[in-house]
């Protein structure tokens, strides 16, 4: 419940803060100059909050003054009952309610939101330990800036309070001695409070004051106008100096901002001289509003960037959002998003309104339809192909958009806050009938979204929870025979000699093994690329399209049986970890293997990394909200709001690993601890799956390890040769390319090291290991790769990399190999004539000598590619080869080969 | 997290407390009050539907000379109405009526109850504090009308804010007018409805003096008649002002307030052991206090509701103790004139002080032989007691009107 308040009230301010602090530091580039800036705009901000509410406390105590006499009159004549009934019935002949006597607390009250939201902020800021300012030694600490026979003395606090009694003598000249020791007693209250607190916080607290005192000033001067003027002129100048003289701004963003700043400060200045009333205002009606065309927008809006968004991210891929060391339903990131949208809208906003005289009132409903109108155009109409957005709301490319997008928003959305604004100011009441509209949407479009996460979850929502304390074992024998099967996912095979040349060590690794550069895989994508790896040909995407009375769902759940089955039947201790897409979920639905008890199945991934989740966590709050008004808001501050995935974040919270890397990654480094070694005379059986390569991310070089910032300078550059292997160019021009490579070796290196660790427990020699992955990816890294029509068959790459036992050198052999052949691999000598058990047909690779039907399709959800067939679409390709993979005339491009059977069916 | 309060937050969130201790404090008075008043209020009638064009209701039995010529109006136009009295001892409900249905609804706050969910059209009452004090004005009454009980008294004279919630009110006399509209204007009121009508009770009382025999006896009848409590004349000066009653030779009727004998009863006990009944001396405890009224020549009195029935009705000279008398709670504190009853007192009656007490028969003599204050008393009657004898006829025609006029307006709307 605290946490609630506290995010409904003070984080939106605390946000508010932080983003100014942000902006402004960027602009300055000192902390002292940016408290200032910080002061400066949050004081201009709540201004009017502040003015109305001083408005309203001299109409109160004019009004109590008015009242005073026979109140006083009534308290003095009555007693008891009849004291009271009396004065009521005098109060509400003077439409005075008693709660009326909180008015008078008002600006008070309104204080303490900011005073929290400030004091958090400040308080906690890092950035300012250590750093000087003027006199102020170090603003992360007391001042301590005079020493007087040993006794340190803040002056900070003290300043703050001399200036905090000025200005009080300045506002408070006509005020009762009531209120006066009220004002008094409040700044001493603070002296005691803020006598200790951090310089930067005290500094910020003595700029308020001294606005506040320049407030009054200019409040009880005769030459109001021509003072504001003057501020305002000055302000203007002094901008202009500061940036472009003293302290330069580099970016022509930046000193675009500045000079609009001044001119507004300039525009405003010659108003002031001009003319005491604004004549543009005058012009708006000075009656209130209906109520309602304040309450739908300000509702719509939360809706929207508190519940729709949000929901549609998590919806597109609820898994990832499940933080499977302790489950929740990936729907909380909404609540909290909800909370702090309404904290923006229904709290703050509505204080703005509440406060804002009828004028103000009038204007603030036409803007707020404009800015429904504007934030629904540039949710449903801009931004959509920004690139893949991981599950940090950050885009795996940063965005960019063309100059034709920008103009192309900029137009509409000026048109939007004219256009909307005055069909508003026509419309007035019937609006609502818009917003009701606007509303129903916005809660369909949620309560879809809400729909499909929960259809997406389904049943394996139990079933996590139950899972979420089991850790995984890998069980090994000294005394028998270990099969270990590693599928790393999205592993590219022609990596290999380029990691191996980079890190030589990896050699003596991954001595026994045998390297098969000549491997295909029967398709590009997990769903069509692992079921062969686990099951053999039968299951190759052509092989279960023609199953087509049958959903791909069961049939992919069988082939995922075939091994873990045939090893358990033949007496060996099977273990599977993380089979891809059982149960076509997301998060593998360990069930399909119920009617096996002896089969030990587990989920491993993201099981070992539960600060790092938390971490998460608290950061995907607050970032889901600003990805909401990141969407709403126009292209032109797009990028402002996205902060390049940082999101205006002050405190440390830049990661350049991303959750997923760190959820596969720390499986790896794992593997030593989850060993089991043991004499046991059963020989094991294991299949697991690691998605580490397919979770790229940027690490520090040459150590390829996730850090928080990483910083690789001139590295890649300097090692660029690194990527030559045998006169062939690996192309890495592209980060996105580049952190393919690095995450291959961050995986290798960590199977290098699990080796190691076998040899050294005498596992490794009586261990079958086969390392290889359901399919490559087409990142278009090498020439010779690409078919006459253009097709990168680098998408058919899996690694495929074989230790058998007893063996010790690292060879190379240039057979031609299928994913599809991990079955015969991995039984090879162990089981005598496997049979499928559940389709009754002999594993013995036949399938490869004559020729392979391969598939390729970038449909790769199996949330909607989950019929009985592989959906057939523009992007699918059907590939015939011949022969072996090397030749790219062997590759031909072939019709749906499944096209006749189904329609047979 | 919790949520996080800093100390410096901590003291400005103490002065907001008070503000929001106060209003609580206010609002649990208010429930409190409701509590209370539901408590004794018993289980309240759920709300009566039947539709009552005129409801009369009175809080106390001593009000029935006000309403009996009202309700003996309706009765005579045969035009059904409701008496509803907080008193059980209320002799309306033993008076035999055909169109006057009595009703005893129960005494304080459960008769404020039943008021407060009643429905009527009209409800007459000169019951004052509507929506003020425990009697709330009901959502389903249409009109609410007040009638003044006595002449001499008016607006100012009641507590503070008695009658700003009635939609009109009826009043004795011309002067009446001002005050009620000076009040509406410093409260920023609406103005009510005013009608003179007269003075229902005082017009019974002088029907009943001019049909009574004209009382003949030799010599100067002296009637004392004070009111009760601390400051009033027997308590105050005891045997003092008997003795020097006694002295002038005159017949002395002693006929302190009934409640005397209750609130003052070691007193009364001591001075009627002292001055038993006697040739010159009698102790009158009568109910009603007409014959007293009638067969004196003169009273001395400290009560005022009293001195005008004695001098406007029975038109006889009176002498007057002055009381000190304090306006804070009345609506006097709110007028900028002093009220009119004391504005008339010393031209219809003369002021008694201490120093007087020895020579008493020659005040007397003087104040009855004292033509001016017949003079004053014309001008007294002339200016508070309107439409004499026809008070009960004016307020029925008032009641119906305005009735006709709510019927009308309902019509339209």
């Amino acid at each position: 419940m605290a946490t609630v308040l506290y995010n409904l009230i003070i984080r939106p301010l605390y946000l508010a803060f932080e983003f100014i602090f942000y902006k402004a530091f960027l602009l300055t580039g000192n902390y002292g100059i940016t408290i200032i800036c910080l002061s400066l705009a949050v004081n201009f901000l709540i201004l009017p909050l502040y003015n109305r509410a001083d408005a309203i406390q001299e109409e109160e105590r004019e009004k109590e003054k008015k009242l005073s006499y026979w109140v006083d009159h009534i308290k003095k004549t009555f007693k008891g009952d009849e004291r009271y009934m009396m004065l009521t019935t005098y109060y509400r002949q003077n439409d005075y309610k008693q709660t009326d006597s909180l008015k008078s607390t008002i600006s008070l009250l309104l204080q303490i939101p900011f005073f929290i939201a400030a004091y958090r902020f400040l308080s906690g800021l890092q950035q300012l330990h250590g750093v000087s300012f003027g006199p102020i030694r170090d603003l992360g600490v007391p001042d301590a800036m005079l020493s007087i026979a040993g006794i340190t003395v803040n002056i900070l606090p003290i300043l703050m309070s001399v200036i905090n009694i000025l200005s009080g003598m300045v506002y408070g000249r006509d005020l009762s001695l009531k209120n006066k020791i009220q004002m008094y007693g409040i700044a001493l209250v603070f002296l005691v409070l803020l006598y200790r607190s951090p310089s930067g916080l005290v500094f910020y607290w003595t700029l308020n004051n001294v606005f506040s005192l320049i407030k009054n000033l200019i409040k009880k001067s005769k030459y109001k106008n021509q003072l504001l003027s003057g501020a305002a002129a000055g302000g203007s100048i002094l901008l202009l100096l500061i940036f472009f003289v003293l302290h330069p701004v580099n970016t022509l963003r930046r000193k675009l901002f500045i000079v609009c700043l001044s001119i507004v400060l300039m525009v405003f200045a010659v108003i002031k001289q001009r003319s005491p009333k604004n004549s543009l205002f005058d012009r708006v009606p000075d009656k209130k509003p209906s109520v309602w065309l304040y309450i739908w927008p300000v509702v719509f809006l939360t809706i929207l960037l508190g519940m729709v968004i949000p929901s549609s991210v998590v919806s597109s891929s609820p898994s990832e959002f499940i933080d499977q060391t302790n489950y929740q339903n990936p729907l909380v990131f909404v609540n909290f998003t909800m909370i702090l949208a309404a904290g923006f809208f229904l709290v703050w906003f509505t204080v703005f309104y509440k406060m804002a005289a009828n004028r103000g009132k009038q204007v603030i409903v036409c803007l707020l339809f404009a800015i429904c109108g504007i934030s629904i155009a540039d949710y449903m109409f801009f931004g959509k192909n920004l690139g893949i957005l991981s599950s940090e709301l950050k885009y795996n490319e940063e965005p960019i958009f063309s100059a034709a997008q920008q103009l192309g928003n900029m137009v509409l959305v000026i048109a939007l806050v004219f256009g909307l604004f005055f069909v508003a100011r026509k419309l007035g009441r019937k609006l609502s009938g818009v917003y009701i509209a606007m509303t129903a949407g916005a809660v369909v479009l949620f309560a879809g979204n809400v729909r499909v996460t929960q259809k997406t979850l389904g049943e394996m929502v139990n079933y996590l929870k139950e899972n979420v304390t089991v850790q995984a074992e890998i069980p090994l024998t000294r005394t028998s025979q270990n099969v270990v099967v590693l599928m790393m996912d999205r592993s590219v095979n022609a990596y290999i000699p380029y990691l191996f040349q980079e890190k030589p060590e990896l050699r003596e690794q991954f001595a026994g093994f045998t390297y098969y550069p000549n491997t295909v895989s029967m398709g590009t994508s997990t769903n069509t690329g692992s079921t062969a790896l686990f099951g053999g040909y039968e299951y190759s995407p052509y092989e279960m399209n023609l199953r087509s009375d049958e959903l791909l769902k069961d049939k992919h759940d069988e082939g995922l049986k075939v091994l873990p089955v045939l090893f358990s039947e033949n007496g060996f201790t099977t273990s599977v970890y993380d089979p891809p897409y059982a149960g076509y979920t997301w998060i593998p639905d360990l069930s399909i293997y119920d009617d096996y008890p002896a089969i030990n199945a587990y989920h491993t991934i993201g099981k070992f990394d539960p600060e790092i989740k938390a971490e998460r966590k608290n950061l995907l709050q607050r970032n889901f909200f600003y990805f909401s008004l990141f969407k709403v808001t126009p292209i032109a501050f797009q990028k402002m709001i996205y902060d390049k995935g940082n999101y205006n974040n002050m405190a440390d919270t830049v990661r350049d690993y991303t959750q997923e890397f760190i959820d596969n990654y720390t499986v790896l480094t794992n593997l030593p601890n989850m060993t089991q070694i043991s004499d046991d005379s059963k020989s094991t059986f294991m299949i697991m799956e690691n998605k580490t390569m397919h979770e790229p991310c940027e690490l520090q070089l040459p150590e390829y390890i996730p850090v928080a910032h990483v910083n690789n300078g001139t590295y890649d550059k300097d090692h660029a040769d690194r990527f030559i292997y045998d006169g062939h160019e690996m192309l890495v021009d592209t980060a996105w390319r580049r952190v393919h490579y690095y995450a291959a070796m961050a995986a290798l290196q960590e199977l290098g090291k699990w080796f190691e660790y076998l040899r050294e427990h005498n596992v490794y020699d009586n261990t079958r290991i086969i390392i290889v992955s359901d399919h490559g990816y087409g990142l278009g890294q090498f020439d010779y790769m690409f078919t006459e029509e253009g097709f990168d068959t680098e998408w058919f790459d899996p690694t495929l990399m074989v230790k058998d036992f007893g063996s010790t050198e690292f060879t190379v052999s240039d057979q031609f190999m299928t994913n599809a052949d991990v079955p015969v691999l991995a039984m090879d000598g162990l089981i005598e004539n496997p049979i499928n058990p559940f389709t009754g047909k002999v594993i013995d690779g036949h399938e490869k000598e004559s020729d392979l039907i391969l598939f390729h399709s970038t449909r790769w959800g199996v949330n909607d590619n989950n019929g009985k067939v592989f959906k057939d679409d523009n992007e699918n390709r059907w590939f015939r080869l011949t022969g072996d993979r090397t030749d790219m005339k062997n590759w031909v491009l072939i019709e749906d080969p499944t096209k006749q059977v189904q329609a047979d069916d | 997290m919790l949520l996080y309060i800093d100390p410096g937050t901590g003291s400005m969130l103490f002065t907001v407390l008070l503000g929001l201790i106060t209003t609580l404090y206010f609002f649990a008075q208010k429930l409190i009050m409701k509590l209370k008043f539901r408590l004794s209020a018993g289980k309240t009638a759920a709300v009566t539907s039947t539709n009552k064009p005129y409801v009369i209701f009175s809080d106390n039995k001593s009000y029935w000379n006000v309403f009996k010529p009202i309700c003996d109006e309706f009765e005579k136009r045969k035009i059904p109405v409701e008496y509803w009295t907080a008193s059980e001892q209320d002799p309306a409900l033993k008076t035999h009526y055909n169109y006057v249905k009595t009703e005893f609804i129960g005494e304080g706050n459960k008769a404020f109850s039943r008021l407060n969910m009643m429905s009527a059209d009209i409800v007459l009452a000169t019951t004052p504090g509507l929506d003020v004090l425990q009697w709330k004005r009901s959502k389903n009454v249409k009109y609410y009308v007040h009638t003044l009980h006595a002449a001499g008294t008016s607006a100012g004279g009641y507590r503070m804010f008695s009658l700003d919630y009635y939609d009109a009110v009826l009043l004795t006399g011309d002067f009446q007018i001002q005050e009620i509209r000076e009040l509406e204007q410093k409260r920023s009121l609406p103005s009510k409805d005013i009608a003179v009508v007269g003075c229902t009770y005082m017009d019974e009382l002088k029907k009943r003096h001019d049909q009574a025999p004209a009382e003949e006896h030799e010599g100067i009848t002296v009637l004392l008649a004070p009111s009760w409590g601390t400051s009033s004349l027997l308590v105050k000066y005891g045997s003092r002002i008997i003795d020097s009653l006694l002295r002038t030779g005159y017949k002395i009727i002693v006929r302190p307030h009934p409640q005397s004998f209750r609130s003052d009863k070691a007193v009364m006990d001591e001075l009627q052991a002292k001055y038993p009944n006697s040739e010159q001396l009698t102790w009158d405890d009568k109910v009603s206090n007409f014959d007293a009224l009638h067969e004196s020549d003169i009273m001395i009195s400290d009560f005022s509701s009293v001195m005008f029935d004695y001098a406007l009705v029975f038109n006889k000279p009176f002498i007057y103790a002055e009381s000190a008398f304090d306006k804070a709670p009345y609506e006097a504190a709110w007028l900028d004139e002093e009220l009119w009853k004391f504005r008339v007192l010393p031209s219809i009656g003369i002021s008694l002080t201490e120093s007087q007490f020895d020579n008493m028969k020659q005040v007397i003599d003087s104040t009855v032989n004292n033509k001016s204050l017949e003079e004053g008393r014309e001008k007294a009657r002339k200016e508070a007691w309107a439409h004499i004898g026809e008070s009960a006829v004016l307020t029925v025609d008032y009641l119906i009107s305005k009735h006709e006029e709510l019927e009308n307006e309902q019509k339209v709307s």
